[in-house]
């Protein structure tokens, strides 16, 4: 026989051998990816996110057979409202994870335990009205303990040592009132404000000084945490 | 411009503003009137297709003996129904009407089972068939 009736049938088997074998795949490498896609905080999010408009969708689709009066005879009321309760589920699993992610990348910007102080008003030897104060410092202060109602603050009444302990204390009350009303009319409950009068500041005896004529105020920002209401 | 002509071009505008709104609904009876007479010669001539259709979703939800013995008979029933309603849609077509079957055709919404005038026959699938998810 000649060789060339051998050699030539055998290359087109072969051929078509090669050409029969599947292409390679790579599920491990494509699994890595995939799970890559969907790690950490921010992929999880989105995952559930993901989920939660594929669920929302069966359910939306239930609703509109309802509706139009479709499929009258499928029974979808168990699927519809399984798939409403899973959307909702993942939902909030993608705002938590989103708000883990949101914490992670900008939780070292808040201030915390930083405690916001001020003198919020100067007053002369004897007197309880100011003649001069921080509008700003009380107007930050006053919304800000307005649109949270968990937060609270000091306000701190002193007085100088001019006139007696008994009437510098009464004097130091009426300040600290003073300026509790007008953080009150910006916003402030008077149940936020924690409210001390100190009356006489420490120093030697009957000596006018305008640095213990005042009214402080601060606020501590401890207490907050990104998405506190979700975890 | 002297009267006459004043008049005829208040005619001429007033006759082409009168006709949209007639034109509109010339438009929707004629698209009832097609509708219908459409269905009705559909439904007539493909009616016979409700008895695949019972006995393929009957036997998903059930079995196939289920299938083969009440869906055949349920399927024939239907025939009957759709297209006696079909006639009847293609003779009423002139006047326009709520729809009288649904789904409209047999192939339409192929696991949702036959209404007529919203009134159904017992003994109906739950579940979606193998030709239809509700999409």
């Amino acid at each position: 026989m000649n060789k060339q009736c051998i050699y030539l049938p055998f290359a087109v088997l072969v051929s078509v051998l090669a050409a029969c074998t599947p292409p390679e795949k790579d599920i491990p490498g494509l699994t890595a990816g995939v799970d890559a896609a969907v790690a950490g905080h921010y992929g999880q999010s989105i995952h559930h996110e993901q989920l939660a408009e594929e669920r929302l969708e069966v359910s939306n689709k239930v609703l509109e057979h309802w509706k139009n009066g479709h499929y009258w005879n499928i029974d979808e009321r168990q699927t519809g409202m399984d798939a409403a309760k899973e959307a909702a589920e993942h939902r909030l699993a993608s705002e938590k994870e989103l708000c883990q992610w949101i914490v992670d990348v900008h939780g070292q910007s808040h201030h915390h335990d930083e405690t916001a102080h001020s003198a919020a008003a100067y007053f002369k030897t004897g007197s309880a009205t100011p003649y001069k104060t921080d509008d700003h410092a009380i107007s930050v202060l006053g919304k800000y303990l307005g649109t949270h109602p968990d937060a609270t603050a000091e306000v701190i009444a002193y007085t100088d040592t001019v006139g007696t302990p008994e009437s510098n204390q009464q004097l130091a009350d009426r300040r600290a009132a003073m300026v509790s009303e007008m953080l009150n009319e910006y916003g402030a409950k008077m149940e936020q404000l924690h409210v001390k009068a100190m009356g006489e500041a420490h120093g030697p005896d009957n000596t006018p000084d305008q640095t213990h004529r005042i009214v402080s105020i601060s606020t501590a920002h401890s207490g907050y945490t990104d998405c506190s209401n979700l975890k | 411009m002297n009267k006459k002509h004043l008049f005829i071009a208040c005619l001429l505008s007033s006759a082409l503003l009168s006709t949209a709104p007639a034109y509109a609904e010339e438009q929707d009876y004629l698209s009832g009137f097609t509708s219908k007479f459409s269905q009705g010669l559909f439904n007539t001539a493909t009616g016979f297709i409700e008895i695949p259709k019972n006995v393929v979703n009957i036997s998903q939800d059930e079995n196939i003996f289920v299938g083969l013995t009440w869906g055949v008979v349920r399927g024939a029933l239907h025939t009957v129904g759709r297209t006696v309603v079909g006639a009847a849609e293609l003779i009423t077509s002139p006047i326009p009407t709520d729809d009288y079957i649904s789904p409209p055709y047999v192939w339409d919404r192929f696991s949702e089972d036959t209404r007529y005038f919203g009134l159904h026959l017992p003994g109906f699938w739950t579940t979606y068939g193998p030709l239809d998810d509700g999409e």
